[in-house]
């Protein structure tokens, strides 16, 4: 650059320059790529201005090129003039790891060879698959607890905390109650020290989460029921015994927290003898109830009920306990010794002899009483060695420095040892995975029994073909993917394995619900820690990675090929209904996809979660109460899909019914006048729809047997018995189909013909009533006479089917149509001063009390009541609130029930913000049912029938309370 | 020379004022004789005039072709849609309204003076269009009146000079948008979108103002009906109805085997529409059958057991149809192509015009190239049953096409099931269609049948079948 032709401030000053145009343009070019990249260039500028050295107006003036001409024409440039994310936010985000799920990060160590373990696998005859369960807060996880600790000596729970090693989720761990059923899989050896490997399902006792025990039943051979001492059998207890009678599962039982009769309760031994008798013989009554089969009796002189303390580490059985007789005071024939134990045998002190005919009782728990009593009182520094002394327990200094708990659960220990008895209960009284395949098979297999492959599922061959149920979807610690939790009933899964999946519509005919997949890797899961195998054989059970995606709720996995005549599993079959109902959406509507893969999720964890697109366009999650709801939205908000989502106030499924016969035959013609149905609506006898429900009767029956079942027990005619066409919506819908027709008036085969287009017809009606599009229920319709066209062409489906629809709705207007609700069953357990509370809170929720008595031997009351699901929404805070915080309920769905008042009374003026009298609530019900479906406000009844039938109505005067 | 027009939408109920004294003639003619087809002579023209007293929205280009028409003149209620083949003149009802209780019932519906407003009319109460503007616009300074605007070459509206149709640009000087939809076309202020306005709607409640709500469902909506004289909010029920409308996806996704029922011949583009939609639901793995049926009814449509979905192909104003009566659900293409094309999803946004689904329409989505889906299969939980769902996308081509044959070979491991559910269900229909009954049936001469057409044969007289 020549530094004379240019001024100070690099102004260009030296001889003009010739201005050719294209020059200045290249000039032009040039200058501004290298404004671009060199700053420092200043003479860029000179360039032009030198020229004319014309005055430039401070509005023209040009400092710097634009960005037009920076980066050429076709360049969109945008200037961002703010930060559009803030401060707060790091442009790169650290890399956040979900984690849900308190894991042990390595294999802890175990008593036992983990070796071991999987080398038992290979024995079917000694595996257990066991579920515990039982009422909420009885124990079942403190229990699993202590097995824990006794097989893992590095896992022990801090001073005061419970060690809850089966509730994995932290939220479990955060609300103090189980959400999930856990599977725990370990050695345990029996009283003469034989191992046996259980696979035990800890389940949460809240009756909400009552699917988890399903699934959980589903994989095992028995169930140890869990009942606390002092509480005695509450509400799900009693429907854990149904339940799993009904699953044909063998019952044991295990009275838990024996403890609480002393401490807490202080009953002397005598009293506490009567209050464990009382259990027992609870116990036996429902047994007796609700099996046919007699020989089902739990004692613990047969050795099916055991006692424990899982506060105190402390579990025996009848047997197990004589043996400690035996062993401390020797020889004594212990199994003879274990019979006097229990009953009215008492013990003579100053002879030393069993007689019946003694004043005192042997108290089956001379140790705890004492010691236990001692302990409470204080004076443990003075009676407690000399106990410990006679039952020759040795402590250190230190040891007996300890707080009284932490002590006296160290005395436990050392006295009764590893649980023992309970290892010998469920050896003895739960079949193996071998001895119970044929059961199992016979109850949820839906294929024979007598092919090749019932054969080697009812022996439980790891040789046969592979065959695996899964029931249960656990999701990684992250959230991501799901595992399929299952047992192996015949075969060797194999990690790495090719298999088929088939899902719960898949059948023989309809093999489209079937997919083939990899299997990924296999583990046996140990609630916080899964260990890894290559093979599961027939028998266990097994976590099973990379088959997921096409499992929904349950599954059968089989080999890919060579199996063709492999059926499915029966679906699970859960002992509760989900009725409530929310709607969900998502704040921010384009995150919609993100939700529906949340939801997707949400429904493989949860087993008996529905979540659908109603009529109305809305997610639906249907769930069996608010706890479970609250853990679904949890986990849908946090887990699964990070969003925001909005949430509908809860409401309930209705059903509409009717309560009186049709006051007249209704009929409808179809379109092309060639053909006339007739027919009348009833309601269903009491009970026979929930015989339906419960597959109590199956439409699938021949019509003898079923023919028979209606005559015998709800006295129909031979006639109507026979000539039931169809149950409805589907083949377990609580609604009936009838022919009444008689030959001598119809040409039946005629109806015959059309037989499969008025069912359709009828399925369709019911499955979305008149009223609000809700399902009906509890109705029979007859069909009373039938013109059918002579030629097929004129009774088509087309022809037939709306008609026949048309038919079952006005048949059912005419009938006094009533909307029912779904009704809760509550157990309130509160002391007596707040009875009178749980009362007032009841009569406001228009519930009501059924049974209110104190609970033997406690200042407890148990309440049992009614209340309606859609009064229920916060009724255990309302409970709280109004007893501060003293009396606890569960609340279950119960029955269905009619709402008060006729949901097509036009009178009825509803007043918005307003509680509505009793009278009222049908049409309150209805009208909001309505319009929450986008549906006119009232429903047009002229709409279902013909111009023939209004005129039939007139005729016949009916007196009709709707105007049309 | 002679004229023949078709005049349709039913004429026959109201004679329209303000109108051509031939055209007065005309009508009143068409009024007290209600003959199909009325020829007679006025002023040196030869004239006939067909009515049809179907009263549809559209233009029935096909009746008009089946007499011959030159011209069409429909009346009434229309929607607007554009056909393609033959002149076609509007002629709209005057239907009156109070323009005070109209105006006070717009005052109370937009209290805010700056308020955006659109003013839409059904096209029986456009003739208000400038009294209302008139009394409104000095008070509320952003509203926004539409003018009807017939969309093709070939239509007029009554009234309308040719020079109109000139208007075509969507961007006017100073950067308003013109917004052309329905046969409406009003303006938007530069830098506002349509999300930005409400929108007031006079006219009753039907097929017109929900088609309005659903295609702009992001925008409030008021009415005003002038029968009734009263004025509402409308935004409550926009959401039910679009959320409706997302159950039918819902069952679309479900669905595997679709009815194309083909409910107009007289919007343009009907043909292209199909043979897309042919395609993409082939595409989605699902097979299609077409129906051509004139008036839907719940009867027609059940006699097809065997499809699961329906879509209808039809005007704007006729594709929203509430199918909650009918025994498989009737969806819109719009709707089909939300449940098949993996690349559209569902926003919110509703398209009810299914010109705008066509490649080069505002709304036009590509199908996914089947190259780029990795995974053949996938499965989906359906949100109706709570089942399994496998979502197969084939290619265009069906692989199997050309190894189709009965023969296979051999395997040991493989047994031959050529399960074909098409069949099984044919097996199962208690009428298979006309039964040949060969020997069955005694052979006699051939008889002279009857000719003409089903409404009216030639030996029958012609006089009975009118009311």
């Amino acid at each position: 650059m020549e530094t004379d032709l240019y001024d100070e401030f690099g102004n260009y000053i030296g001889p003009e320059l010739d201005s050719d145009e294209d020059d200045d343009l290249e000039a032009d070019d040039r200058d501004v790529d290298e404004a671009d990249e060199d700053d420092e260039d200043e003479p860029a500028d000179a360039d032009e201005d030198v020229p004319g050295m014309e005055v430039v107006l401070h509005e023209d003036k040009k400092y710097y090129p634009t960005a037009e001409e920076v980066y050429g024409p076709e360049v969109e440039t945008l200037v961002q003039e703010e930060d559009a994310q803030p401060l707060t936010e790091p442009i790169i985000k650290p890399v956040r790891n979900k984690q849900f799920t308190l894991m042990e990060q390595e294999l802890p160590s175990t008593v036992y060879d983990m070796e071991f373990l999987a080398d038992l696998m290979d024995s079917p005859e000694l595996i257990r698959n066991v579920t515990l369960c039982g009422h909420l807060h009885h124990g079942k996880t403190c229990f699993v607890d202590c097995l824990i600790e006794q097989t893992h000596p590095e896992i022990r729970k801090r001073d005061d905390m419970d060690l809850r090693y089966t509730d994995i989720l932290f939220t479990e761990q955060e609300r103090g109650v189980g959400i999930k059923s856990t599977p725990v899989t370990m050695v345990l050896p029996d009283s003469r020290g034989k191992s046996f490997l259980f696979n035990i399902m800890d389940t949460p006792g809240h009756v909400n989460f009552s699917d988890e025990v399903t699934s959980g039943i589903r994989l095992s051979d028995g169930i140890v029921l869990f009942i606390d001492a002092a509480e005695g059998v509450m509400l799900n207890t009693e429907r854990l015994i149904k339940h799993a009678v009904q699953e044909r599962l063998a019952i044991t039982i295990c009275i838990n927290k024996v403890d609480r009769l002393i401490v807490e309760l202080k009953l002397p031994p005598t009293d506490a003898y009567y209050k464990l008798r009382h259990i027992v013989d609870e116990v036996n009554a429902m047994l007796s109830t609700y099996s046919t089969d007699e020989n089902l009796v739990v004692s613990p002189l047969l050795g099916n009920v055991c006692f424990a303390s899982s506060q105190y580490c402390v579990c025996f059985t009848l047997g197990s306990f004589a043996k400690i007789y035996s062993d401390t005071y020797g020889d004594i024939n212990y199994t003879e010794f274990a019979k006097r134990l229990w009953g009215d045998i008492y013990f003579n002190p100053k002879t030393s002899f069993l007689s019946s005919a003694s004043t005192s009782r042997n108290d089956i728990f001379p140790l705890v009483s004492p010691s236990s009593r001692s302990q409470v009182v204080g004076d443990c520094d003075t009676s407690l060695p000399r106990v410990l002394d006679e039952l020759g327990i040795h402590l250190v200094k230190e040891e007996l420095k300890l707080n009284i708990r932490p002590l006296l659960r160290l005395v436990c220990k050392r006295f009764f040892g590893e649980f023992t008895g309970f290892v010998d209960m469920c050896v003895q009284h739960i079949p193996s995975p071998q001895g119970g395949a044929k059961n199992k098979i016979e109850h949820s297999y839906t294929g024979g029994l007598d092919s090749d492959l019932g054969e080697a599922m009812a022996e439980c061959d790891p040789d046969g073909p592979l065959m695996c149920h899964t029931t249960k979807m656990y999701s990684t610690e992250d959230g991501v993917q799901f595992h399929a939790f299952g047992r192996v009933l015949s075969g060797t899964i194999q990690a790495g394995q090719p298999v088929k999946v088939l899902g719960e519509n898949y059948t023989l005919e309809d093999e489209e619900d079937s997919q083939v997949c990899t299997v990924g890797r296999l583990w046996i899961n140990v609630a916080r820690y899964q260990i890894e195998v290559n093979r599961v054989p027939a028998g266990n059970w097994v976590l099973i990675e990379g088959c997921d995606q096409p499992i929904v709720k349950t599954a059968t996995i089989t080999e890919p090929r060579g199996n063709e005549e492999a059926q499915i599993f029966r679906p699970l079959k859960f002992n509760t209904a989900s009725v409530i109902k929310i709607a969900v959406e998502p704040v921010n509507p384009s995150e919609l996809p993100k939700m529906l893969d949340g939801l997707r999720k949400v429904n493989k964890s949860y087993p008996s979660l529905t979540t659908k697109v109603e009529e109305s366009g809305e997610h639906v999650i249907l769930g069996t109460g608010e706890l479970y709801l609250d853990c679904v939205m949890h986990d849908l908000r946090k887990m699964y899909s990070e969003i925001d989502i909005k949430v509908a106030d809860p409401v309930v499924t209705f059903c509409e019914t009717v309560v009186e016969t049709s006051s007249l035959k209704c009929f409808a013609e179809t379109p092309n006048k060639k053909n006339k149905i007739t027919m009348i609506a009833e309601p269903l006898e009491k009970g026979l729809a929930e015989d339906i429900e419960n597959e109590v009767v199956q439409i699938t029956w021949n019509r003898k047997k079923l023919g028979e079942f209606f005559q015998t027990k709800y006295d129909w005619d031979l006639l109507a018995a026979r000539s039931i066409w169809a149950f409805g919506p589907d083949t377990t819908g609580p609604n009936i189909l009838v022919d009444d027709t008689l030959p001598s008036e119809v040409d039946k085969a005629l109806l015959g013909s059309v037989k499969d287009s008025i069912v359709q017809g009828f399925q369709w009606g019911t499955r979305e009533g008149p009223l609000c599009d809700e399902p009906i229920r509890n109705v029979k319709f007859k069909i009373l006479d039938a013109v059918i066209a002579q030629e097929p062409l004129h009774r088509g489906g087309g022809q037939v089917i709306p008609t026949a629809r048309r038919v079952v709705y006005s048949a059912f207007l005419m009938a006094t149509p009533r909307l029912m609700e779904p009704y809760y069953f509550v157990e309130v357990q509160a002391p007596a001063d707040c009875v009178s509370a749980v009362y007032t809170v009841l009569a406001r929720r228009r519930g009501h009390v059924t049974q209110d008595a104190p609970i033997p031997g406690s200042p407890l009351y148990t309440i049992k009541a009614f209340i309606p699901a859609i009064d229920s929404f916060g009724f255990e805070t309302d409970l709280r609130t109004h007893t501060q915080g003293q009396a606890f309920s569960l609340s279950v769905f119960h029955h269905w029930q009619i709402v008060p008042g006729d949901p097509l009374d036009k009178s009825i003026v509803i007043r918005p913000l307003e509680p509505q009298p009793a009278p009222h609530l049908a049409r309150e019900f209805m009208i909001k049912t309505r319009r929450r479906k986008g549906l006119s406000e009232d429903v047009s009844i002229s709409k279902f029938f013909d111009d023939p039938m209004l005129l039939e109505l007139a005729k016949q005067d009916v007196v009709l309370n709707y105007p049309m | 020379m002679c004229l023949i027009i078709l005049m349709e939408g039913g004429a026959k109920e109201k004679c329209p004022s303000g109108m051509d004294n031939s055209f007065i003639l005309f009508y009143l003619q068409a009024l007290f004789w209600p003959l199909f087809v009325l020829s007679f002579d006025i002023r040196h023209h030869n004239l006939i005039v067909n009515t049809l007293d179907i009263s549809s929205c559209c233009v029935d280009e096909v009746a008009a072709e089946h007499v011959g028409a030159d011209c069409i003149v429909h009346y009434g209620r229309a929607c607007l849609s554009p056909s393609r083949r033959l002149p076609l003149m509007y002629v709209f009802e005057r239907k009156p309204v109070v323009l005070e209780t109209c105006v006070s019932s717009f005052r109370e519906l937009y209290p805010n003076r700056q308020s955006h407003v659109i003013l839409l009319y059904d096209v029986n109460y456009d003739h208000i269009n400038d009294d209302l503007l008139a009394l409104l616009s000095s008070e509320y300074p952003n509203i926004s009146a539409s003018t009807l605007h017939v969309d093709g070459e070939l239509c007029y509206s009554h009234g309308e000079t040719h020079g109109q149709h000139n208007v075509s640009s969507s961007q006017c000087q100073n950067g308003d948008q013109v917004v052309q939809q329905f046969g409406r076309q009003f303006v938007l202020k530069s830098g506002l979108t349509i999300e930005d306005y409400s929108v007031f709607f006079i006219g009753h409640e039907g097929a017109t103002m929900t088609n309005f709500m659903m295609t702009w469902n992001r925008c409030s909506f008021c009415s005003f009906d002038p029968v009734t004289m009263t004025g509402r909010t409308e935004s409550v029920s926009i959401n039910k109805a679009l959320m409706k409308r997302y159950y039918a996806i819902e069952r679309a996704k479900d669905a595997s085997v679709v009815g194309i029922l083909v409910g107009t011949l007289g919007v343009a583009n009907y043909l292209t529409i199909i043979e897309q939609l042919k395609e993409t639901i082939h595409r989605a793995g699902k097979k299609s059958y077409m129906f051509a049926m004139g008036k839907l009814n719940v009867a027609k449509l059940a006699n097809f057991l065997e499809i699961d979905i329906y879509v209808l192909i039809a005007c704007p104003e006729n594709s929203l149809l509430d199918s909650s009566e009918f025994y498989k659900p009737v969806v819109t293409p719009f709707e089909m192509e939300v449940a098949c094309n993996k690349k559209r999803e569902w926003s919110g946004e509703y398209v009810t015009d299914f010109r705008d689904l066509l490649p080069g329409g505002s709304k036009h989505v590509a199908l996914a190239n089947p190259d780029d889906l990795e995974d053949g299969d996938e499965t989906d939980v359906s949100l109706i049953t709570g089942a399994l769902r496998m979502t197969r996308f084939s290619s265009s081509e069906p692989v199997s096409s050309s190894h189709d044959s009965s023969l296979v070979l051999r395997n040991q491991a493989l047994t031959v099931a050529n399960a074909n559910t098409a069949a099984t269900f044919l097996a199962g229909r208690s009428w298979q269609g006309l039964e040949q009954k060969l020997g069955e049936t005694p052979v006699v001469k051939a008889l002279e049948g009857r000719k003409g057409i089903a409404i009216a044969y030639e030996e029958e007289p012609t006089i009975d079948r009118d009311h």
